[in-house]
């Protein structure tokens, strides 16, 4: 292919986004039980910081 | 409500109509139109995931709910993370593995014909029905707000999601998910920006006055069954709730089935996992948000439109004399707030002491007119219901209040139309084809598809007008619907185990349910969450009892047939 032919090819159909691989189930389980975390810390920073009683 | 702000709600509907529309050109199968051919990629699945569990009600409901309470509401999601690791790893695999259309279709494998119609009949009832509650739930707030007619407005919200529900199936309620959940949060976000910007005081103040009326108050460590909100009924009973909804709710286990992979369906609930509990903070944090804002702005003494109206009309000389000791407070306590929040120490914390005292008059003010309200008009208020969409409206920039109307139209229309799509599979695969035309070709089962999507759209439409007129219904459905989920996820945990049968899991699930209708109606009062461990206990506990008997007695076909096909 050349860089003149790029303007020819058929675009992706909209409807048919690129394909991208989940991540290994093993390492996303690591990033929510993270996120989690982190999300439960600033509850508890808000919970700490500003409530009276 | 301003031109602009009209267009836009009607352009955003326009295009999920045309956009789902077009989607139907795919269906020409029946695993096309339920299940997608198993193609869609892991995040448009789990956006619609999150976007079918995300109605109108968080929108309106979540929100007032914020301002009045806090955010000790996110506790009920605590469990939600637990709940999709435990999927991913056990039933998520196996569902997506063994071919089926719904989760139901299982049971017959694993136990017997009657098992899984009691199961699938169980979550047409209940979804049916809420079904109708959901649409409902925003009508009723349109109607007030806009004086509608209820009919309109359940037609506006329900006829475009059936159209498009019908034509396109999961295709189109997937790919509108999506672009809805998109919606959904550009709109939340937009709100929380526009409130810091007009809030008359830095955000660090606005925390202290939400900290100080206990609005931050997120964790309640307290263990008492008959509280809901505490971090153990969200983490114990909330991971169960979440099980038997992720797990075994059709309208959501259809959405995982259109996964191309076991991989990817497992990914499309662990991105719930991730944000679901941000999300939902973020919802309870323009709630907070409102009610701080309205601490340095007079908002109305009733939220509600129409009991406003109402009261004023019977009872005018009375809702003067409270309005006339609102406004009067109001002023005192918005005083006190400026002070605490412009000075320190000392003369900060005597403000603050001040600002609580006219804080609680202003609630107390408050409870008067809500029960004047309810005197005059013979309903419950849910005023708490109308608080954001009066803010929306009176507070929000053009454009901007079309926007959030339109992100309110999306979350019922996303949870709506899931609900449609699966309240359809599970009457055509697991009754129709079943039971009364087992072998016929794929236009007719197409056919008759999309002829059921129409009948559950109309029926759910039907239940909303009704279900809006008489209030306490939405209340008794959701309890009723809760009656189910455990003792359903029982079933399919039952099935996880081997050497339990058929008659174990059948009268397993009729006692859950008993189980659960007696802690209901207070023998011994139990808060709902916690229906869910009562009733899967109950199943798996009495199917293995049965089961252990039966084999006992080597009579029960099921157990081995279920051991042979168990997981």
């Amino acid at each position: 292919m050349t860089a003149d032919d790029a303007p020819f090819q058929r675009a992706e159909p909209a409807d048919e986004p690129p394909r991208r691989s989940p991540p290994a189930f093993r390492t996303t389980l690591i990033r929510v039980l993270l996120v989690q975390a982190v999300a439960l810390v600033l509850l508890w920073v808000l919970q700490a910081r500003y409530h009276l009683g | 409500m301003h031109p602009l702000n009209w267009a836009i709600v009607l352009a955003y509907v326009a295009y999920v109509l045309v956009d789902g529309v077009r989607r139907s050109k795919d269906t020409d199968t029946v695993e096309g139109y339920f299940l997608a051919n198993k193609s869609l990629p892991w995040w448009a699945v789990g956006l619609s995931v999150m976007a079918t569990q995300l109605s109108a009600v968080t929108m309106i409901g979540t929100t007032g709910q914020g301002a009045t309470d806090g955010l000790r509401f996110v506790q009920f999601y605590f469990g939600l993370p637990i709940a999709m690791v435990i999927l991913g790893v056990t039933l998520v695999p196996f569902l997506h593995g063994s071919k089926v259309y719904t989760a139901y279709e299982y049971l017959e494998g694993r136990f017997d014909a009657k098992t899984r119609s009691l199961t699938s009949f169980l979550f047409l009832m209940s979804r049916g029905m809420s079904c109708g509650t959901i649409i409902a739930a925003p009508a009723v707030v349109f109607s007030a707000v806009f004086g509608w007619d209820l009919t309109w407005s359940v037609a506006l919200i329900g006829i475009p999601t059936v159209i498009y529900t019908m034509m396109g199936g999961v295709q189109a309620v997937t790919w509108a998910d999506v672009k809805q959940m998109v919606l959904i949060v550009v709109a939340l976000v937009s709100v929380v920006v526009v409130l810091l910007v007009k809030m008359p005081v830095s955000p660090d103040e606005a925390l202290h006055i939400a900290g100080a009326t206990g609005r931050l108050k997120t964790f309640d460590f307290s263990f008492n069954l008959t509280d809901t909100y505490t971090f153990w009924s969200g983490i114990l009973g909330g991971t169960f709730l979440m099980l038997s909804y992720f797990g075994t709710d059709q309208s959501q286990v259809q959405r995982y089935l259109t996964a191309r992979s076991v991989d990817e369906a497992r990914s499309s609930l662990l991105m719930s996992a991730y944000w679901k509990i941000p999300l939902q903070a973020l919802v309870l944090l323009v709630g907070v948000l409102v009610f701080v804002y309205y601490q340095f702005q007079q908002p109305p003494l009733l939220f509600n439109p129409d009991h406003e109206a109402e009261v004023v009309a019977q009872q005018g000389a009375r809702y003067d004399a409270l309005q006339e000791r609102y406004s009067a407070t109001f002023t005192l306590r918005e005083d006190a707030a400026r002070v605490a929040a412009d000075s320190d120490g000392a003369s900060a914390e005597a403000a603050m002491g001040t600002f609580l005292e006219r804080e609680a008059e202003i609630q107390q003010i408050r409870g008067e007119a809500l029960a004047l309200a309810g005197e005059v008009t013979g309903e419950s208020s849910r005023d708490v219901n109308y608080i954001i969409p009066r803010f929306v409206l009176s507070e929000l920039p053009i454009g901007l209040s079309g926007l959030f109307i339109a992100g309110v139209m999306a979350a019922a229309m996303s949870s709506i139309a899931s609900e449609l799509n699966s309240l359809s599979t599970a009457s055509v695969i697991d009754f129709y084809r079943r039971w009364y035309k087992p072998k016929a070709s794929e236009t007719h089962y197409l056919r008759v598809s999309k002829i059921t999507t129409a009948f559950w759209g109309v029926f759910a439409c039907f239940v909303a007008t009704y279900a809006a007129t008489l209030g306490s219904l939405i209340e008794v459905v959701n309890r009723f619907g809760s009656f189910f989920y455990g003792s359903i996820l029982g079933v399919f945990l039952l099935a996880m185990i081997p050497g339990t049968g058929a008659a174990g899991a059948f009268f397993g699930l009729l006692a859950g349910m008993g189980c659960v209708a007696a802690v209901a109606f207070g023998a011994p009062e139990v808060s709902f969450l916690w229906h869910n461990v009562v009733g899967a206990l109950t199943v798996v506990v009495v199917g293995m009892a049965l089961s252990l008997g039966s084999l006992g007695g080597g009579s029960d076909d099921g157990a081995a047939e279920g051991a042979a096909t168990g997981p």
